[in-house]
């Protein structure tokens, strides 16, 4: 096959409206690159999980941020950075009420990056603001 | 537009069977807690929601499907899944989830309880 994916180092970005009817669209983003760099098939759910996490607190953290998120090819690895506001959900730790669904959810998100990702951290950005960030391993 | 979540409902006994298919996602995620908020408090609330159409759930759908677990047993009932598929079943066994709800093979399965 000679139809040649995108070359290493190449950088792919989404934005969205800051909705989540979108959030699905930036599932697809990331699972197609994923396929399309070599990521393994087993690696796709997860990244769904993750990636549909992280916008999901983006959403809560970020408000009227537009979605945001990155892929980038380098070293082998294919990884991702979704953008994050810097106001950091209020309900995570406490222990003393019945958490809504939505807190609830916002607790999860991380969680269920890290549980899935090792290297899934909250970084600063050069703009300076938190995003969360993820690798997985691409093809050769 | 397409529908990213479908939702059919049937009685099995007591039981009534949830069919999700699709996607269950926080812009989703509202309609199935208005359906099983709205068997439980009107005097369903034995629920089964049967997961095998779904091929995606994030943690908001957690949420929304304890909050009717919760709402259930307040009414004397209970909340049951079946035929999760792997990565669902993953999801649900890394946030410890496995151990709260009853998850069941089959539908069938889980409306021949008490």
């Amino acid at each position: 096959m000679t139809a040649a994916g995108p070359s290493p180092g190449e950088r792919f970005t989404l934005e969205l409206p800051p909705d989540p009817a979108y959030v699905s669209a930036a599932r697809l983003f990331a699972t197609t690159i994923a396929v399309q760099v070599g990521v393994e098939e087993e690696s796709l759910d997860d990244l769904k999980v993750a990636i549909g996490e992280a916008c999901a607190r983006a959403l809560a953290t970020a408000e009227g941020q537009p979605l945001s998120v990155k892929a980038e090819r380098a070293d082998g690895r294919l990884a991702f950075e979704v953008a994050q506001g810097a106001t950091p959900p209020g309900t995570a730790g406490d222990l003393t009420s019945t958490p809504t669904p939505q807190e609830l959810a916002v607790g999860l998100n991380l969680e269920l990056i890290t549980a899935l990702f090792d290297d899934a951290d909250v970084v600063d950005t050069a703009q300076g603001t938190p995003a969360v960030r993820f690798s997985v391993k691409a093809g050769a | 537009m397409t529908e990213n979540l479908t939702l059919d409902t049937k009685e099995a006994g007591d039981w009534t069977v949830v069919e999700a298919r699709g996607e269950v996602d926080l812009y989703t995620a509202p309609r199935l807690k208005e359906q099983l908020g709205g068997l439980a408090g009107g005097g369903r609330p034995r629920i089964v929601v049967d997961l095998e159409g779904v091929e995606f759930l994030d943690s908001t759908a957690l949420g929304v499907l304890i909050s009717g677990l919760k709402r259930c047993r307040e009414a004397g009932g209970d909340l049951a899944l079946a035929a999760p598929r792997d990565p669902v079943r993953k999801v649900l066994s890394i946030t410890g989830l496995d151990r709260v709800f009853p998850i069941h093979d089959t539908v069938a399965e889980a409306t021949a309880g008490p």
